[in-house]
């Protein structure tokens, strides 16, 4: 069926589908809402598929990142998931890291097959992420008794947690419950900046099992606190690609941001409905099944062996 | 040396002579000449109709101006992965090109039509240079495959009619598919009028593309006050984000 409503977007040079686009916008925005990622490690290369170019398709996907993670951020705070003092911390690190990470990525060009590294690092981050959350959820929910029930006293401290405890700056934090040094979230926020600005995403799927596993908060504040920090770091990247690059086009965002910020919220309601390791699992699921394309795309031949400059 | 000037003088005349009716005997009118895109341009169809001598071919070609492209090469490194090597620049290559004809281009280029090479996208090897520091092999071959992905070059045959034949000439109506992905820009139509796989004349008439409406003030915005555009386009999808946000907390409340 040939569905006639298309639009002209200006700054792509090319016309596409409205409906397709909205649709593209709710799936990835459903997504978003679920598990508390931005959506720009699936939405790029969709967008890219679809004869948008590559720098305009991660720039615009920013731009509707803003509208969604913004949608997503409100429900979630409205169901009291967002921990706003760790989301804080998180951003200042991220900040930090992002500009360190704009550095390492420009020496890495200099030295030559940065290309390489990036879709190097991108494929490890994915299989490491997506294995070990896949493989944690699994063992959880084959056993929930003994999961719910733990012996106190019993269980034998990892040495994560022993230096967790001594460091100096602890504080509470009440939304997420747990009881952590300023320094935690702050290093970590630097380290996922530093991996987000190499690899040019927003970082969302390595923030969430940074989140989950290395601070210990529960899923669902995870959620909503990733999307609280996703929104100001794609502000920024918003404004800066359109001021440096022209490379934002606002009503292809536009489009997305309808279909996402719709799917968002409902992602956010069927995320409630989900227990905190199906919700993990599936989010594994989806990191792996990216990383198996993105690994067949480094190993199989392409069609034409030339690319456009600025497309991972 | 008056005899000398003599022979000249009668050659270029011969020449003026033979080739004078070749100049007349083709023309051509386009229409739209100005093509224009708002915000539900989806591609358009350009029309170039005339005349050309009845024991010709005329085959009509659309032109984008020539630009440098600056892209990246992939390779294998370490024999193993496919990434983007090093830097290479097409200098030359027309934005777009798309070559329309009566009929099949590969059946007159067979009937002693060696010289339509030139007419053709595979024409575009001569024209079109290279500078690169890679060792990619056929770099232009992938670049003409790499623009018939995008719809951006393309040969068709069958999109020229003949509609009648009068005083020894003929006329034609092309119908040419401008595809959706269009920069504005000045473009030419050009007509080739072949005979005997030789080109005997050729016409060209000049096409401007346009935003107009929404996209036009959109790209001017982007382009001329870009830092205000992105705050613009970041406080749009905070308010958009709020309003959807709003309406479903005010339809969970009820």
């Amino acid at each position: 069926m040939n569905i006639p409503l298309h639009l002209y977007l200006p700054i792509a040079g090319n016309s596409v589908n409205m409906l397709l686009i909205l649709g593209l916008g709710g799936a990835v925005g459903l997504l978003s809402g679920i598990f508390g990622v931005g959506g720009g490690f699936l939405m790029t290369p969709l967008l890219i598929m679809f004869g948008i170019p590559p720098t305009v398709a991660a720039a615009s996907d920013s731009n509707q990142i803003v509208g969604a993670s913004t949608s997503g951020t409100l429900a979630h705070f409205r169901l009291g998931n967002v921990d706003f003092k760790m989301g804080m911390l998180l951003l200042a690190g991220g900040i930090v890291g992002g500009t360190a990470g704009v550095q390492v990525i420009k020496v890495l060009r200099q030295l030559g097959n940065a290309d390489f590294l990036i879709n190097l690092t991108y494929v490890l981050m994915l299989g490491i992420i997506g294995g070990y959350m896949f493989v944690e959820s699994l063992q959880s929910m084959r056993k929930p008794a003994q999961r719910s029930a733990p012996a106190p006293g019993l269980k034998k401290e990892s040495l994560y947690g022993r230096i967790a405890k001594i460091l100096p700056w602890q504080m509470e934090f009440e939304r997420s419950g747990v009881r952590l040094s300023l320094l935690m979230p702050l290093v970590l926020g630097t380290l996922v900046g530093i991996l987000a600005a190499i690899m040019g995403v927003g970082g969302g799927f390595i923030m969430v099992p940074v989140m989950v596993y290395l601070l210990r908060m529960p899923m669902h504040v995870v959620v909503g606190t990733s999307l609280f920090q996703i929104l100001f770091t794609c502000i920024n990247v918003t404004i800066m690609q359109a001021w440096r690059n022209h490379t934002v086009d606002f009503v292809l965002a536009l489009l997305l941001l309808i279909g996402s910020s719709i799917g968002a919220q409902v992602g956010a309601k069927l995320g409630k409905k989900l227990r905190g390791d199906q919700l993990k699992i599936l989010l594994a699921s989806l990191v792996l099944v990216v990383m198996v394309k993105m690994l067949y795309e480094l190993l199989a031949r392409p069609e034409v062996l030339l690319a456009y400059v600025g497309g991972h | 040396m008056k005899i000398v000037y003599s022979i000249l003088f009668a050659a270029f005349c011969l020449f003026a002579v033979s080739t004078a009716p070749a100049q007349g005997v083709a023309r051509m009118a386009v229409e739209p000449q100005t093509i224009s895109i708002g915000a539900l341009y989806n591609g358009t169809t350009l029309t170039a109709t005339g005349s050309v001598p009845a024991d010709s071919e005329a085959i009509v070609r659309f032109i984008g101006t020539s630009c440098d492209l600056h892209m990246k090469e992939r390779g294998k490194v370490g024999g193993i992965m496919w990434m983007n090597l090093d830097s290479i620049t097409f200098k030359g290559a027309p934005s777009v090109c798309l070559v329309s004809s009566a009929v099949d281009l590969n059946r007159l280029e067979e009937n002693g039509g060696a010289s339509l090479k030139v007419l053709r996208l595979s024409g575009l090897k001569r024209s079109v240079q290279v500078e690169t520091n890679g060792g990619l092999q056929n770099a232009v071959d992938e670049f003409l495959k790499l623009k018939q992905n995008e719809g951006l070059y393309r040969e068709m045959f069958g999109n020229i009619s003949y509609e009648s034949a009068s005083e020894a000439q003929k006329t034609f109506r092309a119908e040419v598919p401008i595809p959706s992905r269009l920069s504005p820009g000045s473009y030419m139509v050009e007509l080739d009028v072949v005979r005997n796989g030789k080109i005997i004349s050729t016409v060209e008439r000049p096409v401007t593309v346009n935003l107009v409406g929404f996209p036009a003030l959109l790209a001017g915005l982007a382009f001329g006050h870009s830092a205000l555009y992105g705050i613009l386009a970041t406080v749009i999808a905070l308010l958009a984000g709020l309003g959807i946000g709003l309406v479903f907390q005010s339809r969970g409340s009820h």
